[in-house]
């Protein structure tokens, strides 16, 4: 078969080295199209455990390992994300990369029991190292003592993935798609006009980002969450390190007047950008906001317009759409390179990795496949709605999202429950890939949804006694110290990290 | 709060273990109506892991284990199901309780490379001890891998009873006439019944097909008529031969127009016939099993039911549980499983109960828990139908299943993806007691929807070579060889155990 796949970016590459995995055995010509005057998007990028699992494991055969790939992409690591004046100027609460020992119990007794101290990021390793200036590896630099994800550039992470792909047979063509020519008769793809001219392909996998430019011809729909999400603009741009700054390993994201701010450090720099609502502000205005609250000297890179939302339609078929083009969200809780993974990972099991066309295109597979996306997207979003929720109504905009914002049907029901219990894993559906109780806790915590007083009830509910809180939560504290002992400081990280002396 | 459960079968009586659990100071009072009058359902009946969880884990602090329960029912264990004819006559196939130790990775290589070199239920290492019968207990007497447990409802009931007394329960022998509905909360205030109004907060019904209370409060009712062949079933009542000593297995033995369950428990068998009444009559129907069987049946009834699941199982401030929820055919040993998890669910969305009665019953938790129960009942009905898709056509019944049946959607995708590959845990949704790809497996091989060849292009897709392929099989051979040196056999096992020895 030869597959082409269009776009070289982060998921075009990702692509790429999912069909190089199994290719031994399918012998597949593959092939990507990526145009050196499209540039790459992204200012910054963060991920989520997923990505860690992909460099860690999937790839070793390719010489793949996670120091390799932070040595060479000028990655950082990513012990979680920092949400600054969410519910009010002031404000803070962690999401942590590593969620609680009980995050699967029906009951997730170490985190409740930490929120009633006031410490609930205490629960989790990974922000207790993050809170605490430690990164999450140990003093022998080989080990890690907690999970995390990383913080890279995307454009670097596309070409670290460029040079192994094509090492091992990828092609790689410079051009750029002028038109595409569906068959009459069964509706494939069969080939693209490029600057070059005619390209033609058995399987077509979309990377083109928001242009789309295979599956918006082939009928992919487009399903708007600008109903429930208030964001419809971002301003990314470059800020540099302060000399001998101290970095933390989290993702920053400061609420703004009309929206907020990610910064993402890597090992150069910060990526930062300003994800703003249109309706409430202009470019201008969302400029001075951004000099006014950070009291830094902003250059714009440019003002992005996006609509958040998914294809109807991720695989239409011989070609399926990976990554951006298939859907977008705010870079809220790093779900664009998460959903990237998670839909190759479904379309290469589905797809047999890819040994015959007919093995691969067949109603129940594309069916099935499009069904799971359209789920892992929808729950998404609402995660991502779940923060704009707040007390705070210092803005038109922050008013706009706690009062007349529609609330989708899954953020009424845990904001209910919230008020008469905790939820708990049950309250998710769960698959591959997906986000539940162990995302969702740290900000119905953080914004104050689940108060101290229901998750003391809840934990009562279920028997425990004031001693048995206290124990655990003295348990917690010394398995954190015991951890940030064995872990190296933060600062020594990332020293270790631009003398590329780590593992050594 | 008072709660009360109505019905005391083993829903009954497990749903009040499940609410004296957290109970320790006796903050509600619990009560269950039984009515010695009404029978409790069943002639054997099988369970799955989820059983083994509860008995082992969930309740042992009120004083349950394996042992003892084992000891005061007469169950014995179940390692799996050996499917008997349904492919035609003289073919068998096992669904072993314990999936395969690869079963949730992307390709199944264990069950796979097991089906390509070998008997692919050796694959799981209950599957294994099944076809080899052995037990799943240790020479030294311990417990050591996946099985679960063949009873009587009737004792388990009891069993269960008795420790939700001692525990503060309180039983009632009396029977529902009728309800005493609030007209303008419209929750369940009292029922009428033989010795009195009995007035609660809230209501588990545990009735059984009968339905006493979520019928009335508009529980609704979907059928799985459709999809499913049977709605009938002859129970009946086996003894051991002298010396018998039964396998620990329950069987489900395929007959000319449905099928038959054999479960043994430390006495004797009990079977049933479950059969479609559009393909058979009652007396043709137990012609058919004295001829298949060749043994002398004496019939306890001829019980009629719809397949099918109320479309609301929680109302206002009543819940159906168990058989008042739903009923599919016993093939899969869904209902005491689907029990359990409606139980696990119910008391973990309600906080066990312990909270005020406004923190307990409110929309979104009454909508989540019916939105669970929904799809986890219809995704085991997909799980039934797949069954009956098998290459059998020697009676009208079979070419019906196999031609006219309408098949769900879930069941035309699974086959239709067995076609090109092997599915996968990826297909399927899994969720807190989802029966998925780990159970799905044993019926698309046993029915030889996923053939060897599909199996072995699944396995070099992901880069196995022959060599590979063939190491991992002598690495399930080597598991099994060890466990087989480590596990008393079957006859060891009832022998120890009816000398209540365990």
């Amino acid at each position: 078969m030869k597959i082409v796949i269009v776009g070289g970016g982060t998921a075009g590459w990702l692509s790429a080295m999912y069909a190089c995995r199994f290719n031994e055995f399918s012998k597949n010509e593959i092939v990507v199209i990526e145009s050196s005057k499209i540039p790459t998007i992204g200012a910054g990028e963060g991920s989520t455990g997923v990505l860690t699992r992909v460099i860690n494991t999937y790839f070793t055969k390719y010489g793949i390992t996670e120091i390799d790939f932070l040595n060479n992409t000028e990655a950082i690591l990513k012990l979680g994300i920092n949400f600054k004046d969410w519910n009010g100027i002031g404000t803070q609460f962690y999401n942590p990369i590593q969620p609680s020992d009980t995050t699967q119990s029906s009951v997730d007794v170490d985190l409740l029991v930490q929120h009633i101290k006031g410490n609930a990021y205490e629960s989790s390793p990974s922000a207790f190292l993050l809170a605490n200036d430690y990164a999450s590896y140990s003093l022998n630099k080989k080990d890690t003592t907690a999970g995390h994800g990383y913080h890279f550039d995307a454009h670097k992470v596309g070409q670290y993935l460029k040079s192994i792909a094509i090492n091992n047979g990828v092609k790689c063509i410079d051009t750029e798609v002028t038109s595409v020519n569906i068959n009459k008769d069964n509706g494939e793809l069969e080939s693209v006009e490029t600057t070059i001219g005619n390209l033609q392909a058995d399987f077509w996998i979309d990377c083109s980002g928001f242009a789309r430019t295979l599956i918006g011809p082939m009928g992919g729909g487009w399903a708007s969450y600008s109903d429930f999400l208030p964001a419809n603009s971002a301003i990314p741009y470059i800020h540099q390190f302060e000399k001998n700054e101290d970095i933390k390993l989290e993702t920053l994201a400061w609420a703004m007047p009309n929206g907020w701010m990610w910064q993402i450090p890597t090992q150069k720099r910060y990526g930062c950008g300003y994800v703003y609502s249109d309706k409430f502000t202009t470019y201008e205005n969302a400029v001075d906001e951004l000099i006014k609250t950070t009291g830094r000297t902003i250059e714009p890179l440019r003002n992005i317009k996006f609509d958040c939302g998914r294809v109807n339609s991720a695989w239409v078929k011989n070609v399926t759409s990976i990554g951006l083009s298939s859907g977008f969200l705010e870079p809220l809780e790093a779900t664009s390179i998460h959903s990237t993974i998670i839909q190759l990972d479904l379309l290469f099991t589905n797809g047999l990795n890819f040994v015959n066309k007919e093995s691969l295109m067949y109603d129940a597979n594309i069916n099935t496949y499009n069904s799971f996306i359209r789920n892992l997207f929808d729950d998404a979003k609402d995660l991502i709605q779940m923060h704009y929720i707040t007390e705070r109504e210092d803005t038109e905009f922050w008013k706009y999202c706690k009062y007349e914002m529609k609330r989708t049907d899954k953020v009424n029901e845990i904001l209910e429950i919230c008020k008469h219990r905790s939820p708990s894993m049950l309250d998710f559906w769960k698959y591959h890939g997906t986000i539940g109780w162990g995302v969702w806790c740290w900000t119905l915590v953080g914004l104050n949804h689940l108060t101290k007083d229901i998750s003391l009830k809840t934990i009562k509910a279920y028997g425990h006694s004031d001693a048995e809180i206290e124990d655990r939560v003295k348990r917690i504290s010394h398995n954190n110290l015991i951890k940030s002992i064995k872990s190296m400081k933060s600062k020594d990280f990332v020293q270790c990290l631009l003398t590329k002396t780590l593992g050594k | 709060m008072k709660i009360v459960i109505v019905g005391g079968g083993t829903a009954g009586w497990i749903a009040a273990c499940y609410f004296a659990r957290f109970n320790e100071n006796l903050k509600n009072e619990i009560v269950v109506i039984e009515s010695s009058k009404i029978p409790t359902i069943g002639a054997g009946e099988g369970s799955t892991g989820i059983f083994t969880k509860i008995v082992n884990s969930h309740f042992s602090q009120m004083g349950i284990n394996e042992i003892d329960f084992l000891n005061k029912t007469s169950s014995t264990l179940k390692l799996g199901i050996r499917f008997k004819d349904w492919n035609g006559e003289g073919k068998d196939f096992l669904s072993p309780v314990q999936p395969t130790e690869t079963t949730l990775s992307s390709v199944d290589s264990h069950v796979l490379v097991s089906h390509i070199l070998g008997d692919y239920a050796d694959s799981s290492p209950s599957g294994y001890l099944m076809n080899n019968n052995l037990s799943t207990y240790s020479k030294s007497g311990n417990t050591i891998m996946g099985h679960s447990y063949h009873f009587d409802a009737q004792k388990v009931g009891e069993y269960f009873k008795g420790y939700a007394m001692k525990a503060g329960v309180k039983c009632v022998d009396t029977e529902v006439i009728t309800l005493n509905k609030n007209k303008i909360t419209g929750e369940l205030d009292s029922i009428e019944t033989t010795i009195g109004n009995i007035s609660a907060d809230f209501w588990v019904d545990c009735s059984g097909f009968s339905r006493v209370l979520i019928g009335p409060m508009g529980g609704g009712w979907k059928s799985y008529e459709e999809y499913l062949p049977t709605n009938s079933a002859i129970p009946y009542i086996h003894q051991y031969e002298t010396n018998e000593t039964p396998k620990l297995e329950t069987l489900a033995w395929a007959m000319p127009n449905g099928w038959m369950w054999q479960i043994p428990t430390q006495e004797r068998y009990g079977c049933g016939y479950v059969y479609s009444d559009k393909f058979t009559t009652y007396d043709n129907a137990v012609d058919e099993l004295i001829k298949t069987t060749g043994r002398k049946i004496e019939p306890l009834r001829n019980l009629k039911f719809d397949c099918g699941r109320v479309e609301t199982p929680w109302v206002k401030n009543v819940v159906a549980i168990g058989l008042a929820q739903g009923f599919v055919e016993p093939l899969e040993a869904t209902s005491i499983h689907a029990t359990i998890i409606q139980l696990d669910f119910l008391l973990t969305n309600t906080t066990n109960f312990v909270l005020e009665k406004e923190n307990t019953i409110f929309d979104s938790n009454i909508n989540r828990y019916n939105e669970f129960v929904g799809k986890f009942f219809d995704d085991i009905k997909d799980l039934i139908q797949l069954h009956y898709i098998t290459e059998r056509e020697d009676t009208p019944f079979w070419k019906y299943c196999k031609y006219e049946m309408k098949r769900t959607d879930n069941v035309k995708d699974i086959l239709s993806i067995c076609k090109h590959r092997s599915p996968s845990m990826l297909d399927f949704n899994f969720y807190h007691g989802s029966g998925n790809w780990g159970v799905w497996c044993w019926s698309l091989i046993g029915l030889g929807h996923l053939t060897k060849e599909v199996a072995k292009n699944t396995l070099k897709a992901y880069n196995n070579t022959d060599e590979q392929i063939l190491n991992t099989f002598n690495g399930i051979k080597n598991r099994n060889f060890k466990n087989s040196i480590r596990c008393m056999s079957s006859k060891d096992f009832m022998k120890t155990l009816l000398n209540k020895q365990l």
